[in-house]
């Protein structure tokens, strides 16, 4: 791990970052941007999923995924980007590995998702109830992704 | 009067507490991404994704996207109030105030426009007028977030 950090540190991608003022500013603006594409689209989805908003028909509620893969496409680029110019202090920073275990956590939640839910039904009755489960995964799809933002805010300030 | 709201007592919670800076600059993005991410999902919907989501349907997800205004206002006048000096010189400040502004009376707008049952039984797609305010509204929101982000970094003094 300490050579790829190293490594990380020394590359053109860290230099160009970290040679101009504005690069940085930049790249946290569309980690934002991305981070409202992201969780926005997830909200929507998992308020339904939970029981929110009964009248939205389920299938097409899922159209907002397109919406979060885009969303964290671009904050796993930027995310990369970020982790360039430092990157020993954000692999020892504590809210950063909390923060990427959350994300760990969510996407395994995500897969959980995907296999728990019944479709056939869900799909041909687009107000069915969804069941427990699927409501308590989608719940804690919101917590984790809350946290996620939560902690990303709080990397400078937990050494 | 800036300086008596820097010395009130949740200027100084804010200021003088370890995790009372992070904890209501975390909220605020939580907020954020709440408001603005429910929103700019509305205006998705509104310009064409999701079309099997009839409109009217949307409304409680609008009202959960208040939570997050509710959310931003309390803790964006905490941070304010913190360094109110300093925010109030700033230039990206006073450019976010403007656009949040235009971007919470778009939001109003779009709300009374879609969220009508009867109407949305005449004429279920939204007419181009209600679609230009989403893209306005859109562009908006996401000023807000730039220029949210930039105060950190222009004619910033204070830290």
């Amino acid at each position: 791990m300490d050579s790829l950090l190293k490594w990380m540190e020394g590359t053109a991608i860290a230099q160009f970052i970290l040679s101009s003022t504005w690069v940085f500013p930049m790249l946290e603006t569309l980690h934002f941007i991305g981070l409202i594409l992201l969780i926005g689209s997830l909200y929507v989805m998992d308020l339904r999923f939970m029981g929110l908003a009964k009248r939205i028909p389920l299938q097409a509620v899922l159209n907002y995924v397109p919406v979060a893969l885009l969303g964290f496409v671009i904050n796993l680029s930027t995310g990369i980007l970020f982790m360039f110019t430092d990157p020993f202090r954000y692999y020892s920073n504590f809210a950063f590995r909390l923060k990427m275990s959350g994300i760990l956590l969510a996407g395994l939640n995500a897969i959980w998702f995907k296999f728990s839910v019944d479709w056939k039904l869900l799909m041909s009755d687009p107000t069915a109830t969804p069941s427990s489960t699927t409501r308590l995964i989608a719940g804690i799809s919101l917590v984790l992704w809350t946290a996620v933002i939560a902690l990303g805010r709080w990397i400078p300030y937990l050494e | 009067m800036l300086e008596w709201l820097e010395n009130s007592a949740v200027a100084r919670l804010v200021q003088e507490t370890i995790w009372g800076y992070p904890i209501v600059l975390s909220s605020h993005a939580v907020g954020m991404a709440i408001l603005a991410g429910i929103v700019l999902m509305l205006n998705f919907r509104v310009l064409g994704l999701a079309p099997g989501i009839p409109l009217d349907r949307l409304k409680p997800m609008y009202r959960v996207a208040l939570i997050g205004l509710i959310i931003n206002v309390i803790s964006g006048s905490m941070l304010f109030v913190s360094n109110a000096d300093a925010f109030f010189q700033s230039t990206p400040f006073w450019i976010k105030m403007g656009l949040l502004g235009a971007g919470i009376t778009l939001m109003l707008v779009m709300a009374r426009r879609i969220f009508d049952s009867t109407a949305n039984l005449l004429a279920p797609e939204p007419r181009a007028s209600t679609k230009l305010i989403a893209v306005v509204s859109s562009v908006a929101w996401l000023g807000v977030i730039v220029m949210g982000r930039l105060i950190a970094y222009w004619d910033w003094k204070d830290f």
